[in-house]
């Protein structure tokens, strides 16, 4: 059978459509191994933040030159999401020998924190008032701001490299990612990035002396990437480990070897006990820091309007701010100012009001109040240093967390002083 | 033995029709082995579309062209072994010498040596000029260097579009004796397309007349002087009668 | 046959004559030496080896594969048929014993020798320069890895060039031509940034590829993929610009 030119064109074309619609279209949902060890990355970052009820996460980085190690850092989480309650101990290990390490604990009420050198915990808590119901001890760094965009980036940067993800099914389930770049593969940008962020860092000669570093100067580059995952049967990584080898030349052309070591594992999925540190023997100092009020906060605060007049300071008067209680994260108060009636004239109509406020304790606490022409306006109340409390007035609210006052300055003074009776 | 050569051109039923309604409609001709054919009709009978179709420039839009018994648009490389043609505009590559742009066109026919470039430089005057560029070159010059190409191969049949173009008096009295001479000694056919009605006069041994893309009449010119005072004289009355219908 | 190799002797002689290759050797080994200049002026001044010897190669490559190559491949698919057309030489190689598909096929291949040749004499020459100004790594290992990279690249952007030829047998003007390609090309690679998931389709995104076959370990199934992919394109691309070659009225 002769074909006409026709149906030879015809099948030609088709043929080529069909290769390469099906191939690229299967090249697309197979995705690259890359594509894969995300999404495992993501499931498992989601599991870790909401469905798992506890696990332990430990972190090694090391850091080596010339393959003898200069610095290392050893961090071992437990996470209970049942609790919602986190214990952390970081170690670190300097060129020199010297170690030191921390200890954490902290859930939606309370966080403790010593250093081990030390035998004094220090204790911030979370109650009343201070209250932080939103706390959490993991939090999934895919949902946090700007992830998505980070994301896109960092996709594009990987770009062709993709594909050098391998991935390899385990035959009691669950996979094995691994990847390796050598020199020749390094893209030229992430290697220019990554050795000028190294060449910063040796420059710094206090950092050059504490990791021991030798002061590298010329011929900077990647020498290798490597990279490998275990994932379990159901989906989650247990562990990740990376290796990234540096190379560059002294001033005298001799050549070494940076290396950074990471290891993430995951272990212990729900056979993992977060306990809070006995403290009923130990030496205890409370932090009590922070926006929170609390009792120590009642009692009278003053300061003094002044003016200038003839290049002398002269006081027409006194502000004065009563706390009156604080209770249940509430803070009741009265606010005063007294003007001397031969100044009258010179200050605008003084406050006289009392409120009630109530907030979070991370942000300045917001109240509403009657000015003296009678008008609602909204004003923000926070500890300051020891001793003292802003008051700010005449606040408008711009967006959720940014405000502007419309108080003078140059008449207003919002810093309040405690007075006390001797 | 004559009436058993195969013809050499034969076109059957040829259409083409542009959007703008020019073009040639069921042209039927068919021209013997060493005639000399003279293609007469007014600018935009169709003249050049038919000499583009039987190159191959332009596939019809039904009808065939078969040059010596083999068609032009299923076996189009056979069809064009034997034909040497310069259509439209004597072209030529500028960037190229006038040698180089022989050799292009040698490089197809394996019998085509030195020698037949040089003799076909010769024949129309441009051996010279054999390492220069066309881009210098005059109308006339183009129109030399066109026809040394169309004529490399030694042709069999060679189809002219308007080949005393651009030629001084000398250089179509040159023309009219080479067409004359190959008719004679190599038998080649010829298909020309010409306005100069005198020149085809002297030239063509038979003559088709096209008008608004259709094929009046095709006749010997012996015919035609046996009933005419001129070519010009026919060809008026041929137009003039079809023109009025 | 002997039709063929005259056409495909013809184009060659044509693109020779027209200094189109003089032109392309000069952008290419400008391209190499500000290359190196680049190169050498980050390791003076910051003291950072962008690229070794053997690197060098690969790093001018990436960089010519997404500029120069197909910007001169494109050049030479417009001068074969627009250009050709407009200056009405296109009648002379037409009108010869050889078919349409036989030109087709010499003015194509012409092309793909044109695009291995500039790969062929950018690795060369960057490997000249890489050898001369950092000799501090070089290996026959990655002297063949150099010589694979350039050779794989050529498929991508003979693809993409016979997405030219496509396009210059569709529009008239072979600067409409030319500036279209362009636009496609740009286009293409912002896709396959912005939504890296169709970058399976993006023959652009493949100008790369050579990172594929340099890998270690290979990843067999995924360089058959793109080939599939690529010959799959090339072969649509090639058939629809031969047809409508074919089918043009000069």
């Amino acid at each position: 059978m002769k074909l006409s030119k026709k149906t030879i064109t015809l099948l030609s074309f088709a043929l080529g459509a069909l290769l390469f619609v099906s191939t690229a279209f299967a090249d697309m949902t197979l995705g690259s191994g890359y594509d894969l060890f995300k999404s495992s990355v993501k499931k498992t970052a989601t599991q870790m933040e909401k469905e798992l009820d506890n696990f332990t996460l430990e972190a090694l980085a090391s850091f080596k030159v010339n393959g003898q190690t200069t610095y290392q850092m050893a961090t071992v989480a437990k996470v209970d999401n049942k609790k919602q309650a986190l214990e952390e101990k970081t170690t670190n290990q300097y060129a020199n020998g010297q170690t030191d390490s921390h200890y954490l604990y902290a859930d939606q009420k309370v966080s403790i924190w010593k250093n081990e050198a030390e035998d004094t915990y220090y204790m911030t808590e979370y109650e009343g008032q201070n209250k932080r119901e939103n706390w959490t001890p993991f939090d999934n760094p895919f949902q946090t701001e700007g992830a998505p965009e980070i994301e896109k980036i960092v996709d594009a940067l990987v770009g062709n490299l993709k594909d050098q993800v391998q991935v390899e099914e385990q035959s009691g389930g669950g996979r094995l990612f691994s990847g390796s770049l050598t020199e020749l593969q390094v893209p030229a940008l992430i290697n220019a990035v990554s050795s000028f962020a190294v060449k910063q860092m040796i420059g710094d000669s206090y950092i050059r002396g504490e990791y021991k570093l030798p002061r590298i100067e010329s011929d900077i580059y990647v020498k290798k990437m490597t990279g490998q995952a275990v994932e379990n049967e159901a989906g989650l990584l247990e562990q990740i480990t990376g290796e990234m080898v540096l190379s560059g030349k002294d001033h005298e052309g001799k050549e070494h070897e940076l290396s950074l070591d990471i290891i993430i594992k995951l272990s212990d999925v729900g056979s993992t006990q977060v306990a809070k540190p006995d403290l009923s023997k130990a030496k205890v100092e409370k932090d009590t820091s922070g926006f929170g009020f609390n009792q120590k906060h009642v009692g009278t605060y003053k300061n003094n309007i002044v003016i200038e007049e003839n290049g002398q300071w002269i006081k027409i008067g006194e502000r004065t701010l009563e706390i009156i209680s604080v209770e249940d994260g509430k803070v009741k108060g009265r606010f005063v100012e007294t003007v001397k009636p031969e100044y009258q004239d010179r200050y605008p109509e003084p406050y006289n009001f009392t409120f009630e406020s109530e907030g979070d304790p991370d942000y300045p606490y917001d109240f509403t109040y009657t000015n003296p022409e009678g008008k609602q306006e909204n004003g923000q109340i926070h500890p300051g240093g020891i001793g003292k409390i802003y008051l700010e007035l005449n606040i408008e609210k711009i967006d959720e967390h940014g405000y502007r006052s419309n108080m003078n300055y140059n008449i207003y003074d919002p810093e309040l002083t405690r007075v006390f009776d001797e | 033995m004559l009436a058993l050569k195969t013809k050499a051109i034969e076109i059957i039923n040829l259409t083409k029709r542009y959007p703008n309604g020019r073009g040639i409609n069921d042209l039927n001709l068919e021209v013997e082995q060493g005639e000399i054919f003279g293609f007469l009709g007014p600018n935009g009978a169709g003249k050049t579309t038919v000499m583009k179709v039987m190159t191959g420039l332009i596939k019809p839009d039904s009808g065939d062209v078969k040059l010596f018994g083999a068609s032009i648009q299923d076996d189009y490389v056979t069809a064009m072994q034997h034909v040497g043609c310069v259509i439209e505009t004597a072209e030529s590559y500028p960037y190229l010498t006038a040698y180089e742009n022989l050799k292009m066109f040698a490089r197809y026919y394996p019998h085509v040596d030195e020698k037949r470039i040089d003799h076909c430089l010769e024949t129309v005057g441009l051996l010279k000029y054999k390492h220069e560029k066309p881009r210098k070159f005059s109308l006339g010059m183009k129109q030399r260097l066109g026809l040394a190409c169309a004529i490399l191969s030694n042709p069999k049949l060679l189809i002219l579009d308007e080949p005393m173009n651009g030629l001084d008096v000398e250089g179509m009295l040159d023309m009219r004796h080479l067409i004359k001479r190959l008719a004679e000694e190599e038998g080649t056919t010829f298909f020309i397309s010409s306005h100069l009605i005198h020149d085809v006069e002297r030239t063509c041994t038979q003559i088709g007349i096209i008008y608004n893309g259709r094929l009046l009449s095709v006749k010997h010119m012996d015919q035609i002087l046996a009933n005419y005072a001129s070519l010009e004289h026919y060809f008026v009355s041929e137009v003039d009668r079809n023109g009025r219908i | 046959m002997g039709a063929f190799k005259a056409a495909l002797i013809n184009e060659m002689f044509k693109l020779r004559k027209k200094r189109k290759l003089t032109a392309a050797a000069i952008l290419s080994i400008l391209a190499v030496l500000v290359g190196q200049v680049a190169v050498t002026g980050v390791n003076l001044g910051f003291g950072l080896r962008v690229t070794g010897s053997t690197e060098f190669p690969l790093m001018v490559l990436t960089l010519m594969a997404y500029t120069v190559l197909p910007l001169l491949a494109t050049f030479v698919a417009i001068d074969m048929f627009n250009g050709e057309l407009a200056t009405n030489t296109m009648k002379l190689t037409l009108t010869r014993p050889v078919s349409r598909f036989g030109i087709f096929c010499a003015k194509v291949l012409n092309l793909a020798l044109f695009i291995v040749a500039n790969l062929w004499f950018v690795m060369v020459l960057s490997l000249v320069a890489g050898w001369l100004f950092n000799p501090t790594s070089f290996s026959m290992a990655g002297l063949f890895k150099v010589f694979l990279a350039y050779t794989v690249t050529f498929l991508p952007i003979f693809v993409f060039a016979l997405g030219v030829v496509l396009l210059a047998n569709v529009l008239s003007g072979g600067l409409a031509v030319f500036f279209v390609s362009v636009l496609l090309f740009i286009g293409f690679n912002f896709i396959s940034l912005l939504f890296s998931q169709f970058s399976s389709f993006l023959v652009t995104s493949m100008f790369d590829w050579y990172t594929q076959w340099i890998a270690q370990p290979l990843n067999g199934f995924k360089v058959l993929r793109q080939t599939l992919i690529l010959v799959g394109c090339g072969l649509m691309l090639f058939t629809a610009g031969y047809h409508l070659f074919d089918r043009k009225d000069i």
